[in-house]
């Protein structure tokens, strides 16, 4: 136990009489105590993670230990992480290969690309076989068997760049014991018959410093982006959840950061890549388990005292003004954006094609985004209501379609009918109910619809003036022309 | 039995980046034997630097360490630049094939093998191993691997065609685009080239937070001189105008000093022969010399 730990202690044993079970201190601690060795649900038997073998046949352990795992299904994605490694500019790692849930053949192609290796890399290696438990189990059982300083995890389709491990060991040298967090880059690849193919330039969605608040809603820390102190597993007890199929990086992150705080490595060192047609945990699992997962994990964090980070009570002060204010805006007259988009193959819809959405961005801005069904027929027509009441003006308006080729197809008022008045570029919808349609214009089945605009709601007298005039204005013209078709039809009876 | 010569231009290199690559290849021609290839293999590496970045122990190191190549250092004295360089180690080659490759790239431990794989029809001239972690962006055809160019960061040629095409062409090109010119010149002559995703060569690159690349200055220069000596060795003068108007009036320093460069060449008489005046191979589309998946500056 660090010094100045055990001097902290002394001092709050002083008043240790005044700390019980009612207040949040004593709560606190009791939690940290409670999650040590279990997987935060709880107490499990640490012999499972038992070391499977003995010692590496490295001479000094290392700073880094990089838990792989493979079921040998992916060949070349093994072949070119090991590569990866062996290209490292600090070779100061363990590499521990948990053949996970492996047939024969797959555990046999993993022992031959190790066997391909050269030597010097090789020795590097520690392969470990296990045959039970869920997608987490190897990331524990690696962790048992973990020797180094640090721990990453790295999987055998992901790529890294050269200064991967130097980074982590130049963060580790001014923050140890902290989690340490890489810039990760994002890149679209396919599987072909001969290999694998890049079709996008990276993207840089995972490059931002970590933030606590961000994370509490959706994980933004790929994890071979993240290293872990070795001691918040063999000392401290915090081991990954292993009930979690899905997203169970996210549970386990937000379970320790708290408690270890984080370091930012602000450059990019490795690439995620997002395979276009080849299994992966999003093709794997339904979106069902993906939803109820998440919930369950909000569940876990509200559940517990949250111990927040220095220096984002300014963050969460600000947070609640923008709540208060776009509150007194619905208060002043602003609609509450509640869209619902309707989806079908004609333009009459039905409620039983219908999906509700709450706004993304804060007054007088939306953005709402919707994932479309597939039911095998691609959709041709969708309809988005953006609130109840007319009554305002919608312009700078943009319609994003992800189609299931992953191509974006942008749309704008103009390619759009709608029950308003479309005046210079905006809308103005007078009335109740207000309705955008809009097509699919391509064959493909679109996967998600995006709609984000402005809306204000002071629409000038002239400017309501001017559309009740056209409004009469095309009444009669269709009146007049209703009346010409009736006498060319019914003349001369 | 399959020979073939390797050759890097080394040029003030790290030495341990060099061994790890010198390790790479050793591991490579195990791998080649351990699945049937029977192969023999020299490496050459051609040291262009100021002075000897290998002394002799080192050299006596890798000779015992990785004996199943057999290696050839050569010291010029002078930087005769990667075209210039691969020309001298090749002119000599007596082997099948030749591999070129960059001096600090790491060969997947099947690269060699997936490479000899797709060059052994007759009308294929040069076959090129996939880069990583950054893939180059040109078209390829997924069914018959064929493209367009190669570079040279890890290609292996038949040494016939490298000697009727008179190697590269190193008076026209310093470093960059000497692979491209070479590549169209053997299409030019009849041949083809593959690409093959399945041999991986680790070729270190960063990019920026952004994603988009970060060229040095040296980068910025000799690939801006490169393409407009491209642009008038392809037949293309409506080119060359516009890249060395953009240039002049648009370009950092170094665009500007490439475009001074081409007008003193020019001035000189020492300008290559324009080639190909039908287009029949050489391509401009945009920046680039072929159709691209994307831009990793967009």
């Amino acid at each position: 136990m660090s010094v100045s730990f055990k001097n902290q202690l002394d001092k709050l044993s002083e008043i240790s009489e005044y700390i019980n079970e009612n207040t949040e201190l004593y709560q606190f601690i009791k939690q940290v105590n409670d999650l040590r060795n279990s997987n935060g649900l709880e107490k499990i038997s640490a012999y499972r993670y038992t070391p499977y073998a003995g010692s590496s046949e490295l001479k000094k352990l290392p700073f880094l230990s990089i838990i792989l795992r493979s079921q040998g299904k992916r060949s070349l994605g093994l072949k070119e992480a090991f590569l990866s490694l062996r290209a490292q500019s600090c070779q100061d790692f363990e590499v521990i290969v948990i053949a996970h849930r492996a047939s024969v053949e797959g555990k046999q192609i993993i022992k031959s690309i190790i066997e391909s290796q050269p030597d010097s890399f090789r020795l590097k290696i520690k392969y470990l076989e296990l045959n039970e438990g869920t997608r987490t189990t190897p990331i524990n059982v690696g962790c048992a068997n973990a020797t180094g300083r640090y721990i990453a995890i790295y999987d055998d389709d992901d790529l890294l760049f050269d200064n991967w491990v130097e980074e982590f060991y130049q963060a580790s040298q001014k923050s140890d014991g902290k989690i340490l967090h890489a810039y990760v880059l994002a890149q679209k690849w396919k599987c072909t018959d001969q290999g694998f193919i890049s079709m996008g330039a990276p993207t840089s969605q995972f490059c931002h410093p970590f933030d606590f608040l961000s994370q509490l809603v959706v994980n933004k820390c790929p994890l071979m982006g993240l290293a872990f102190p070795a001691h918040l597993f063999h000392q401290m007890g915090f081991w990954f959840n292993e009930t979690l199929n899905v997203t169970e990086d996210w549970e386990y992150f937000m379970r320790v950061v708290p408690l270890t705080g984080i370091s930012d490595i602000e450059t990019p060192t490795s690439i995620y890549r997002l395979w276009l047609n080849a299994e992966s945990s999003y093709t794997l699992h339904s979106q069902n388990l993906w939803d109820n997962t998440y919930q369950e994990i909000q569940t876990f964090m509200d559940q517990r005292t949250l111990l927040v980070p220095r220096g984002y009570t300014k963050h969460l002060v600000a947070l609640i003004q923008r709540v208060n204010a776009d509150e007194q805006k619905i208060l002043s007259g602003y609609p509450k954006l509640h869209g619902l988009f309707y989806y079908g193959f004609s333009d009459i819809f039905s409620d039983e094609n219908m999906l509700a959405a709450y706004n993304q961005a804060y007054i007088p801005h939306f953005r709402m985004t919707f994932t479309v069904p597939n039911v095998g027929t691609p959709f041709s027509f969708f309809r988005f209501d953006p609130c109840e009441y007319g009554g305002f003006i919608l312009s700078d308006t943009y319609i994003h379609l992800v189609t299931s080729t992953d191509e974006t197809i942008d749309l704008q008022l103009k390619d759009c009918k709608h029950n308003g008045f479309f005046y210079e570029d905006k809308i103005y919808f007078l009335h109740y109910d207000p309705q955008i349609i809009f097509c699919n214009p391509s064959s493909l089945h679109i996967t998600s619809v995006t709609i984000e605009g402005t809306i204000n709601m002071e629409i000038p007298e002239a400017t309501i003036q001017a559309a009740i005039k056209q409004q009469c204005f095309v009444a009669k013209v269709k009146r007049k022309m209703k009346n010409m078709l009736k006498m060319l039809f019914h003349y001369p009876h | 039995m399959i020979s073939l010569q390797i050759q890097s231009i080394i040029y003030k290199n790290n030495i341990s980046s060099l061994l790890k690559a010198v390790e790479s290849l050793s591991n490579a021609i195990l791998y080649c034997h351990k699945n049937g290839l029977d192969i023999s293999t020299k490496l050459y590496y051609g040291d262009a630097s100021p002075s000897p970045v290998l002394k002799q122990q080192d050299i006596s190191s890798i000779q015992n360490k990785f004996s199943n190549l057999s290696f050839d250092y050569l010291f010029w004295g002078f930087n005769s630049g990667t075209a210039q360089g691969h020309n001298l180690l090749g002119e000599k080659c007596t082997a099948e094939y030749m591999m070129i490759m960059n001096p600090d790239v790491i060969l997947e431990s099947s690269c060699i093998y997936e490479l000899l794989s797709v060059i052994k029809e007759k009308k294929i001239g040069m076959a090129e191993a996939r880069q990583t972690p950054l893939e180059l962006s040109k078209v390829y055809d997924t069914n018959t691997l064929e493209t367009e160019w190669a570079s040279t960061a890890c290609a292996i040629i038949k040494t016939h065609i490298f000697k009727e095409l008179n190697g590269f062409d190193y008076q026209t090109f310093f470093m960059y685009c000497d692979d491209l010119d070479f590549s169209w010149r053997l299409r030019l002559a009849g041949y083809k080239i593959v690409y093959n995703p399945r041999a991986v060569v680790f070729h270190a690159k960063t990019l920026s937070i952004s994603g988009s690349w970060k060229p040095t200055s040296a980068e910025i220069y000799y690939s801006a001189e490169a393409a407009i000596l491209m642009a008038y060795k392809y037949s293309n003068p409506d080119r060359v105008e516009k890249l060395l108007s953009q240039f002049d009036e648009i370009g950092g320093a170094d665009e500007q000093k490439a475009a001074n460069e081409f007008r003193k060449r020019k001035h000189t008489n020492k300008l290559p022969i324009p080639i190909d005046p039908e287009h029949r191979i050489a391509r401009f589309i945009g920046d680039f010399y072929s159709q691209m998946r994307f831009d990793y500056n967009k």
